[in-house]
């Protein structure tokens, strides 16, 4: 009886420590857990939505350069031997890679072959920017293509593996998302990676280590390259076949309705980006309160002052293609004299005397709009025009599609590569950049023309790029022409001069409008005064802006000479140091391998 | 969650008293394998006072017990499904042309599977002593604190792993401590009317160190490692500003100052802050950034408070009364954050802040070189590796502090007269609470508060939060 007991109790107890045991599973009802996940196209999409905000850039009109100042000057331009190594970040983050490589490793549980291929694709397309994101800022960067687990020692602890093992992964990543990505989409949109985004990013990062390596020849502190590494000319190459290929083969196009006054400037104002020329893009959408800056940047005194500088001006060639640099006392023009009869993309890029703004019915004259400008020049493109809908001369209210890669890079990019390898044909530049002269109604760029006399102003120390030279020293300097002209404000200028060995014009070319002393200034002839500049007591004329100089404006040459935006600030450059980004302190400390760029002083002693 | 309890009770001629208990507890918040844990308690006290050999003291010590505890406590300090990966969908702000947000989806961070409780064991001795018909009375305690297994980050990772490292029970962590109270109260006669006082004091401190670490070998300064006191707080040694720009220019030339010169948009000139090259290797740094290789840094002070102490008076007589709190710590430390606006002002963010009444007294400029804060220039204070913003033994403050903490005035009106009136009692008081406070934190900054600092942990309460409140109160207090 008692043996009964005892048993029928020791079975209860186990009976009810197993059922507390079941009570204490608990899993979440409001989430999905990583194992039934990853399934299907639609959970792979959501899971790879988020890399687009997080990758591609969105905000191009912001960038600050040598054609571009703000009112806080970017820490790349001024901070000189005070820029210091961040502590922590500093762009060293790299949980975009975990995400992606995340996606790669679950794509196995999802059994639809097509999805796999196409997120598998998007991936590594995202993968190859995310790299290429990285090696442009600090050159060697240790390679991770999985999900790490923080046992991981050896993978967490990595030291930098060399820019070249970089690129040849990112190549790779790049050919499985040309071969896996989609040709279109069924909205026929551009606002997802096609094969040809693919492509054209692949041309744009072959050109990027392609000039990056011809420029730095030398520069041995920049890399470790291994022997076996490819040649810049290898990098030029496949930057020349994969735009040819994108070229030839796509279905994109120019925007052009035959308007050389306007095409260029609707291209970037619509509404909806044009998937023609657009080959990849970001949607704004201001019924879905998705909105972004670029009109309030341009209209706005508080949105940052955005200012293109004399230099970009300076760049653009007159209406018939003469060089602007030829003309008669071109150095010391007044604005209205400088801008006319110039390529006809100037005034679709910056506002020039005579242009209005019209917001709500109340139109106003807003050309050299003081306020606002810091060199006495206005940015004109990606401004919308204004609707009913909303007004843009607002922080924050512009709806315009943003391009990301548009086919005009893709021209330029196959131009200069073939122009550096020697390699370029008149019919080359035909079939790329001449397509851009006609569209703005300019005369072609004619080869033999270009290199039997260069630009003195391209080449001259102080304003150009002395450090092109060779047999195709004139056209490429035409080529870099087009592409300040072309992809004014599209985010690619800083990384020009990192890959152009140019850094130097950030400390020579900040200047703006030049003036030839005090004086009322009235650049639309409509008799009424645009801008006094004055110095002692304020002068009672009747003129829209009234300033000091030395106090309210600075001049170069004290009481005349070039604007200079942020007086009080020296624009530098470190040429042995600041081609390459510092690592981040808190990095170096938890990993020793990681060696500093060179020149950066982060106070370790290791 | 699910828990068993038993507890069991000893009480022999109310001399020695005994109790047991423990708690065995699961919770749904751990893995399978990881969920339960046992927590036993032990307590025992000893009445001295009442053992019959005690007799002959008892008119003297009253009281007089000595007891002892040993306790554990488990802690389930992480979220609901913490050892699970969960994918969760939003809606992004980023757009596809399809007229709506897109969706998308995230996955949780890595954690640890074999997350468990934490375990708080503590070790308590007490004496409780009342002299004189409990007049005089003492209680004295020491305690030792283990908590093992503490839930941690499992260790620093590098920035390439992705994602916030996962958390582990790795850490052990001791807090020795103790606490004092000394209290006396007695009544005499004065006048013919009873007159009744008592003093209360009492003090306490503590220190807890991180016993076991075992992510940190190589101890970065900057995560725990074993021998950690916490709160300590790891700085420069800046002992005084330029005195002349040749000096400032010499002394840059020097030494290598990149690591603290963030937001300096000219050279370093007289009335600059000046580093000390505690090290001597000509650079101003964290060295490796380890405890055996800080460079220039030192434990400056400790941000915990220590000494923590309170006193009590109050008096009755003749239907009045008053009390008096004071109430205070010993040294302890805090460094202005970048946005505490209130102590940077303008070196802070020149755009956003404000002038302080006396700021400018106490700001360097050549007719005065003795000034505490170095010659004007915005966001050195703001930016991360600017001269201010980074740690250092000159503008590190001590917020030791003595508080007035409370004063009572009160009377109460004969009972015999007010319930003539049917009023029980009538007692009409003043109090005033934070009547005044004294603390070396004032020396530069009269608007902060020794206390209020410590809470300052948000930006936004750093930026504008409100002072501590002095409160007086006028009261009438009638029971029926």
């Amino acid at each position: 009886m008692r043996k009964i007991n005892i048993l029928w109790m020791a079975a209860a107890t186990l009976l009810f420590a197993n059922a507390c045991e079941k009570a204490l599973n608990k899993y979440p009802l409001d989430t999905v857990s990583e194992e039934s996940y990853f399934e299907n196209a639609t959970q792979l999409q959501f899971f790879t939505n988020p890399l687009y905000a997080a990758i591609l850039p969105d905000a191009p009109y912001d960038e600050q350069s040598d054609l571009m100042v703000a009112v806080n000057p970017s820490s790349l331009l001024v901070n000189g031997s005070y820029r210091t190594v961040p502590t922590s970040g500093g762009s060293w983050t790299w949980s975009d890679l975990r995400r992606i490589n995340t996606c790669l490793g679950n794509l196995h549980r999802c059994s639809d072959p097509v999805a796999v291929k196409e997120y598998n694709a998007l991936c590594k397309f995202f993968r190859a920017w995310f790299y290429y994101n990285k090696v442009r800022r600090f050159g060697d960067v240790p390679w991770i293509d999985h999900e790490l687990a923080s046992t991981e020692t050896e993978a967490l602890y990595r030291p930098r593996d060399s820019r070249e093992v970089i690129m040849t992964h990112i190549l790779e990543d790049l050919d499985e998302a040309i071969a896996g990505l989609p040709v279109s989409y069924a909205n026929g949109k551009t606002y997802r990676a096609t094969k040809w985004a693919a492509l054209a990013l692949k041309a744009r990062i072959c050109l990027f280590e392609g000039t990056f390596r011809k420029y730095h020849k030398g520069d041995i502190t920049l890399w470790t390259l291994p022997a076996t590494a490819r040649s810049a000319e290898d990098y030029l190459q496949m930057a020349a076949t994969a735009a040819a290929e994108l070229i030839d083969h796509s279905p994109h196009k120019l925007y052009n309705t035959g308007n050389p006054h306007a095409d260029y400037q609707t291209l970037f104002s619509e509404y909806q980006a044009n998937a023609g020329e657009y080959i990849l893009s970001i949607d704004y959408d201001y019924s879905l309160n998705t909105c972004h800056d670029a009109s309030g940047v341009a209209l706005v005194a508080a949105c940052g002052r955005n200012s293109p500088t004399r230099g970009l001006i300076d760049h653009y060639l007159m209406a018939d293609g003469t060089r602007y640099s030829s003309v008669s006392g071109w150095e010391t023009k007044n604005f209205a004299e400088q801008v006319a009869n110039r390529d006809p993309r100037l005034h679709q890029t910056i506002r020039i005397p005579g242009y209005n703004y019209t917001v709500l019915s109340n139109t106003r004259a807003q050309y050299c709009d003081m306020e606002i400008t810091l060199t006495g020049y206005s940015m004109n493109k990606f401004v919308m025009p204004a609707d009913n809908l909303a007004m843009k001369d607002i922080r924050d209210r512009s709806y315009n599609d943003m391009p990301v890669i548009r086919l005009a890079e893709v021209y330029l990019i196959f131009a200069e590569a073939k122009a550096e390898l020697e390699t370029l044909t008149q019919t080359d530049l035909d079939i790329s950049v001449n397509k851009l002269r006609r569209r703005a109604g300019m005369p072609d760029l004619n080869l033999s023309d270009a290199n039997a006399a260069p630009d003195p102003y391209l080449t001259s120390p102080s304003t150009g790029y002395p450090n092109v030279t060779g047999t195709n020293q004139g056209v490429i300097l035409e080529i870099r022409r087009e592409r300040v002209v072309e992809m004014a404000f599209e985010g690619l200028r800083y990384e020009d001069l990192l890959r152009w060995k140019s850094g130097d014009r950030i400390a020579r070319c900040q200047q703006g409008m030049y003036f030839p002393g005090t004086g009322n200034y009235d650049w639309n002839g409509d008799g009424k005064v645009d801008l006094c500049l004055y110095s002692g007591s304020k002068p009672s004329v009747s003129a829209t802006y009234k300033l000091k100089i030395g106090t309210d404006i600075f001049l170069t040459e004290g009481s005349k000479g070039y604007v200079r935006p942020c007086n009080s600030y020296t624009f530098t450059f470190d040429p042995d140091r600041d081609y390459l980004y510092p690592i981040p302190i808190e990095e170096r400390v938890l990993n020793h391998r990681l060696v500093q760029n060179p020149n950066w002083s982060d106070g370790l002693n290791f | 969650m699910l828990g068993f309890f038993g507890r069991f009770n000893y009480d022999y001629k109310g001399r020695y008293l005994v109790e047991l208990s423990g708690r065995y507890d699961g919770s749904s918040r751990f893995a399978t394998g990881h969920r339960w844990g046992f927590f036993p308690s032990a307590s025992a006290g000893w009445r001295i006072s009442e053992e019959p050999f005690f007799k002959p003291a008892k008119p003297v010590v009253s009281n007089l017990k000595l007891r002892g505890s040993f306790g554990t406590l488990g802690n389930q300090v992480v979220s609901n499904y913490a050892y699970i990966r969960t994918v969760s969908l939003s809606n992004s702000d980023y757009l596809f042309g399809e007229g709506s947000y897109a969706r998308s989806a995230s996955i949780s961070a890595p954690n640890a599977g074999d997350l468990t409780w934490e375990t708080v064991q503590q070790y308590n001795v007490g004496l409780d002593l009342g002299l004189l018909k409990d007049r005089l009375q003492f209680t004295g305690e020491a305690y030792i604190r283990n908590t093992l297994g503490m839930l941690v980050q499992s260790a620093e990772l590098p920035a390439v792993y992705g994602a916030s490292a996962p958390k582990q029970n790795s850490a052990n962590l001791q807090t020795r401590g103790f606490e004092l109270t000394l209290s006396w109260k007695d009544q005499f006669n004065l006048f013919g009317y009873p007159f009744g006082y008592g003093i209360s004091l009492n003090l306490s401190d503590y220190a807890s160190y991180i016993t076991k670490y075992d992510n940190n070998p190589t101890k970065i300064v900057s995560d725990h490692y074993v021998g950690r006191r916490l709160g300590e707080i790891w700085g420069f040694e800046v002992n005084k500003l330029f005195d002349t720009d040749l000096e400032a220019q010499r002394y840059s030339e020097e030494v290598d100052l990149s690591y603290v010169s963030e937001a300096m948009a000219s050279p370093w000139q007289a009335g600059d802050v000046k580093y000390e090259d505690l090290n001597g290797d000509g650079v101003i740094g964290v060295g490796a950034n380890t405890v055996d290789d800080p460079g220039d840094r030192r434990i400056l002070g400790n941000e915990l408070p220590s000494l923590s102490y309170g006193a009590t008076l109050s008096l009755d007589y003749f239907g009045f009364d008053f009390s008096i709190f004071f109430q205070g710590t010993g040294d302890h430390y805090w460094y202005p954050p970048r946005w505490s606006f209130p102590f940077w002002g303008p070196f802070s963010n020149p755009m956003q802040t404000f002038l302080r009444r006396d700021f400018l007294k106490d700001v360097w400029d050549y007719n005065n070189k003795n000034a505490y804060f170095p010659r004007a220039r915005g966001y050195i204070a703001e930016a991360s590796g600017a001269s201010l913003n980074r740690v250092n033994s000159r503008y590190l403050q001590n917020c030791r502090y003595l508080r007035l903490k409370n004063v009572t005035v009160g009377y109460t009106v004969p009972p015999k007269w007010t319930k003539k009136i049917g009023i029980e009692k009538i007692r009409v008081f003043f109090t005033g609470e934070n009547m005044a406070c004294w603390s070396p934190l004032f020396d530069h900054c009269a608007y902060l508060d020794p206390e209020a600092v410590a809470h300052d942990s948000s930006e936004t309460q750093g930026r504008s939060f409100y002072p501590w409140q002095k409160n007086f109160m006028f009261g009438i207090d009638i029971q029926f």
